[in-house]
């Protein structure tokens, strides 16, 4: 079939979104019968010792599930990617044309060229125009129709050769011993993504069971073995931490708090269903306050993912149910704004560090910040690595102290993210945008006229504190604790002068930033979808939208 | 234990009052409202003369302004994508939807041109609902119904 750009228009990429799904379910379910067939004959020598040619079938069928299941995931991941590229070139497409009509230029899209409506030309100025006009659409559309028959070779031959792969580097035995993981210990996120490529997936099953607590947490890792890795390592503590409980102990308590941890990681799990995806998990981490980060949608895949930094006094078990709904609400938003298929957007509650807490002033310090720096920095760069196809649109967001996380690992200079979104910041360490971000338009803040936290520093610290602290409601106390960061935390971003985009927040005080219906979580998604032009701003420029 | 049920009546008399709105919230189950989402949605598509894609509708939070919130009041959250009709600009789309909600009798609440091709158009209904059309990075348009804040039975 001969590729024109007639067949580019008529093209629906959501269908090859749609069969890109099922390799990638053929390739978890080849992984799965591997699994359970490894566990089936695993003993089958030591039951049938005189079973050599059984045991011989038994080792080649092995191989030979391993050996399918990359080419699978390979043959998804083309697919994927053609899907999103005809995605982008009917975009592209279709702002050519449109642009041609308001000229009085009709589109031959059989042959990519162009030509003067009949009658369009009504002035001699308009004439001269026209053959510039006329070539250089011309050029455009030869552009396009080159590019088009580029992607249609470059998935042709992808697909080939999965389909007559025999497993490239995926192929191969177990590991002898266990010492490989050894290997990546300080290794950067894609680093660790280059050596987990090289090994076979017998070898990679062979590590998410044996190590599934390192895998689960390891940067640089895909997502779909990470969440494998991090559920099994989640069912085996909570069967060590049930048996612990049988038995007299003196750390009966936090056993009870860790295994209420376990029951809300599950909880949480069973509500996302396909969409759920475990990036790491420790219920007992930080004195039993918890250590989660859980994806709604599959961050390789999506073309667009945002990891969001909670703040002060957020735990696994405290906060999960409203941390998760404002997760799923902001990828619902997000998700219809890309119009192009479902699973678009990828939303992580990344509680990968200890959040200040209530009873003590540690809000008031840069010492939690400053921990969650390098988890989180690690964190992106490792979603970075693993992206599926074209790099993702990866968007760093933050609310309350958790903005100062970002700050902390975006002033270094390392946060490989194209958008910045903080609300109900205190302040990011930085004193102006270009900061956080090379360019500043890429930096977006909003605050609500009645949340204290980021306009408060005009009050000394410990005053609030005390007002907090005397109030019977406990979000008083909270907005207390929070305004007091200000001095230390520096200028809200949302401060004239910052240098940020300041998105309009229409939602009341500090925790209302995902209000169904609201400017402030519509903003946000319309960010997170790269659909800046529709933001709403008190202040700022906005960058081109992300077609 | 009779201080304790007092509390209790007394916070969820807090929530029902105060959620989302600040007002007393309307009892009605989540089948129900729903239903009146979609017929929203059912509605903008009509108008649109084009078929609803990725609809998805399921339950969202309603938090006050202090973050209280009660897992017996909730609202409904309808997404959809729909196409706009073959040849027709996005904003010639918005302005049949514009004119249909001005005869219904809703409030638009925002309502902007960016562009050539691109609209942002919302509005409220005098039944509480929050309607969205926006454009899509894509060709279409994206359709948000949010239902107000009920309580469950």
């Amino acid at each position: 079939m001969t590729v024109t750009l007639a067949l580019l228009r008529d093209t629906d990429p959501a269908a090859y979104a749609e069969a890109a799904d099922a390799w990638g379910r053929l390739a978890e379910a080849m992984d799965d019968r591997l699994d359970e067939f490894v566990a089936d004959s695993r003993d089958l020598s030591t039951v049938w010792p005189t079973g050599t040619e059984a045991e011989r079938r038994a080792a080649a069928l092995r191989v030979e599930i391993a050996n399918t299941h990359e080419p699978c995931r390979r043959i998804s991941q083309a697919l994927r990617a053609h899907g999103d590229a005809v995605w982008q070139l009917q975009g592209m497409l279709g702002a050519i044309v449109a642009e041609c009509a308001g000229n009085g230029l009709t589109v031959d899209l059989f042959t990519a060229t162009v030509s003067a409506v009949p009658g369009s030309v009504t002035d001699t100025a308009q004439a001269a125009r026209m053959p510039g006009l006329v070539q250089g659409y011309n050029e455009q559309l030869r552009d396009l129709a080159a590019r088009a028959v580029q992607l249609d070779e470059q998935t042709r031959a992808a697909v080939r050769a999965g389909m007559h792969g025999t497993g490239g580097p995926g192929a191969g035995p177990e590991f002898a011993t266990c010492t490989p993981l050894d290997e990546v210990t300080g290794k950067s996120p894609a680093e660790v993504y280059d050596w987990w490529r090289s090994l076979s997936r017998a070898q990679q099953d062979q590590l998410i069971r044996d190590f599934p607590e390192r895998i689960g947490w390891l940067d640089g890792v895909p997502a779909a073995d990470r969440d494998e890795a991090n559920r099994t390592a989640l069912d085996n503590r909570k069967q060590q931490v049930l048996q612990q409980l049988q038995q007299p102990t003196l750390e009966r308590d936090a056993l009870e708090k860790e295994l209420r941890n376990i029951h809300k990681v599950e909880e949480a799990l069973n509500r996302l269903g396909d969409k759920g995806f475990l990036l790491g998990v420790d219920a007992g981490a930080y004195d039993g306050h918890g250590k989660l980060a859980i994806a709604v949608g599959n961050p390789d895949t999506a073309r667009h993912a945002g990891v969001w930094v909670p703040g002060l006094d957020s735990t696994l078990y405290g906060d999960m149910d409203t941390n998760l709904d404002r997760m799923i609400q902001m990828n619902r938003e997000a998700d219809r704004l890309t119009g192009g298929r479902g699973g678009d957007v990828s939303t992580v509650y990344w509680l990968g560090y200890d959040a200040p807490d209530l009873d003590n002033p540690s809000v008031l310090s840069e010492d939690r910040s400053v921990a969650g720096r390098d988890p989180y920095l690690n964190f992106m760069n490792g979603l970075r690595a693993t992206h599926e196809g074209d790099p993702a649109h990866l968007v760093a967001m933050g609310h309350s102290y958790g903005s100062t996380v970002v700050g902390e690992a975006a002033r270094t200079g390392g946060l490989p993210v194209d958008d910045i979104v903080v609300a109900g910041s205190p302040g990011m360490h930085v004193d102006d945008a270009s900061q956080l971000h090379g360019d500043s338009r890429h930096v977006w803040a909003g605050a609500s006229s009645t949340d204290p936290v980021a306009d408060a520093k005009f009050l000394a610290p410990w005053d609030k504190i005390m007002v907090g602290a005397a109030s019977p409601v406990a979000g008083v106390a909270l907005w207390g604790a929070e305004t007091a960061a200000d001095g230390t935390h520096g200028d809200a971003p949302t401060s004239p002068g910052f240098g940020a985009n300041n998105w309009v927040a229409d939602t009341g005080g500090h925790t209302s930033y995902w209000n169904q219906g609201s400017d402030s979580l519509k903003n946000q998604a319309r960010i997170l979808a790269g659909m800046y032009s529709q933001t709403t701003l008190n202040s700022g420029e906005r960058p081109e939208d992300i077609r | 234990m009779r201080s304790v049920r007092i509390g209790v009546v007394a916070v969820a008399l807090l929530l029902s009052v105060t959620a989302c709105s600040g007002e007393f919230v309307e009892t009605k189950s989540e089948a129900d409202t729903t239903a009146l989402v979609q017929q929203h949605a059912d509605a903008i598509a009509k108008t649109i003369g084009m078929p609803l894609r990725n609809p998805e509708t399921g339950p969202a939070p309603c938090t006050g302004e202090l973050g209280e919130s009660s897992s017996d009041v909730y609202s409904i959250l309808g997404t959809y994508n729909v196409d706009v009709p073959a040849g027709e600009n996005r904003q010639a789309t918005v302005d049949r939807v514009r004119a249909e909600w001005a005869a219904q009798g809703h409030t638009v609440t925002d309502d902007r041109k960016i562009g050539a091709d691109q609209a942002v158009l919302t509005a409220d209904t005098e039944d509480g609902f929050n309607l969205d059309v926006e454009s899509t990075s894509g060709s279409g348009l994206a359709v948000f119904v949010h239902s107000p804040c009920f309580s469950r039975p």
